[in-house]
């Protein structure tokens, strides 16, 4: 987890940054390849294709093989991309919502943070703080629904987002098999 | 003369008298049993044991056991005791009240509400960090796996990474404030964290993965805690 980057700072390049960044390719290259269908011979006989393990992430973050992203919505006028994008989508909403349980449960992130006026570094200590706790309380299975009714929607911001750093593809074989596997599933 | 200006510096109390009744009697477990400790808390009691046995470890022979959160009674008066200590910093967390709010309930000083909530988050960071803010195991992202094909069909997918921005006031004392204005226009700093999905029965409420889990592998960026 990274704390600590202004606002200002896009999301690509604290991930840039990250200890995340340097280990991740090969923390997942240890994981099997999956099968996947892409598509069929004209016989029948299914046609199956390796996809490597990988994390979802959106349109903001560099597009790699074992990082795949979203599509922007400007890129979107195929029928295929747009089920494919719907259905990233849902599977990223559950960490979208992991950041609304949190701020719904620790209501000290509802309002700006008032210590950040004098002492910067100690607020990231703070939420650095908060966010263990979070994993801890989850960890030991602490669930009560009393709190459940607060948990904020985060708006979803990045649809309508500009992107103000350019965002290169660095490999985009992952999702072209997705993308096959994708326009498979609607033939049928 | 000389009468005059030692009768001025004079303290007029050496603590403030605070009502007490209700941090006693929540510790001793006459108020707020579990429903309304949870809520108030948003931690359960056996959960906040479980805590405090994490983090108020007290060692003999230190005078100072800066990292944990028990302090050492004195012949002037006796320390704050943990588990107050530990409620102050939930209380404050929970339910995002300032300091005074937090002083009154809990019958100590402003500037002691301070010192504790710098204290134990440091305590929490320095016992906790390694060991809840990591990479899963293999076996963890494995079963990861499943969960996500199971809900979307795509094999492969080992989590889903995504940064939020904490909202801050305008920092004062830095020569440029504005590098923490982001773009949705209010001034912020920026956490990203790797969401696993975590299998558990009692984590599927309402019939849908409701926690995906924030963790992953990682350091503070710019700066460092310690």
């Amino acid at each position: 987890m990274e704390v600590g980057w202004p606002g200002s700072v896009g999301d690509s390049r604290v991930f840039k940054t990250s200890r995340l960044h340097m280990m991740y390719v090969d923390w997942l290259a240890q994981f099997p390849m999956a099968k996947l269908i892409t598509g069929e011979y004209d016989n029948g006989e299914v046609i199956y294709e390796d996809i490597p393990a990988f994390i979802l992430a959106d349109s903001a973050y560099p597009n790699s093989k074992h990082l795949v992203t979203t599509f922007k919505v400007t890129e979107t006028s195929d029928a295929v991309i747009n089920a494919l994008n719907k259905k990233l989508g849902g599977a990223r909403y559950h960490v979208e919502n992991a950041f609304g349980i949190l701020k719904g449960r620790f209501r000290i992130f509802q309002r700006p943070l008032e210590c950040a006026v004098e002492d910067i570094q100690f607020v990231i200590i703070l939420i650095s703080a908060v966010f263990v706790l979070h994993n801890f309380l989850i960890d030991i299975q602490d669930t009560s629904s009393e709190w459940q009714d607060e948990i904020i929607e985060e708006p979803r911001m990045n649809d309508d987002v500009d992107v103000d750093e350019v965002v290169e593809d660095l490999d985009s074989t992952t999702r072209k098999v997705l993308i096959k596997h994708m326009r498979w599933k609607l033939e049928n | 003369m000389l009468h005059k200006k030692r009768r001025q510096r004079r303290r007029k109390a050496w603590v403030l008298a605070r009502c007490d009744y209700w941090i006693k009697g929540t510790l001793n477990g006459q108020y707020l049993q579990d429903p309304e400790f949870q809520k108030t808390f948003r931690i359960s009691r056996n959960s906040f044991e479980q805590l405090h046995a994490l983090l108020g470890m007290f060692r003999d022979g230190f005078a100072n056991v800066e990292p944990y959160i028990t302090l050492q009674d004195t012949h002037f008066r006796l320390a704050t005791p943990s588990r107050v200590r530990l409620l102050a910093f939930l209380y404050h967390i929970a339910l995002g009240v300032p300091y005074t709010a937090v002083s009154h309930q809990f019958a100590l000083g402003k500037s002691t509400v301070s010192k504790i909530v710098h204290d134990v988050a440091n305590a929490i960071l320095a016992h906790m960090w390694a060991v809840y803010i990591r990479l899963p195991s293999v076996e963890e992202a494995q079963q990861s796996i499943k969960e996500w094909k199971k809900t979307t069909g795509i094999p492969g997918i080992v989590g889903a990474i995504d940064g939020t921005h904490i909202a801050i006031k305008k920092p004062a004392n830095r020569a440029a404030p504005e590098v923490y204005f982001n773009r949705k226009a209010f001034y912020s700093i920026n956490v990203q964290g790797k969401g696993i999905c975590y299998v558990s029965i009692a984590n599927c409420s309402h019939g849908r993965l409701q926690k995906a889990v924030c963790r992953c592998g990682g350091r503070l960026a710019r700066f460092r805690w310690r």
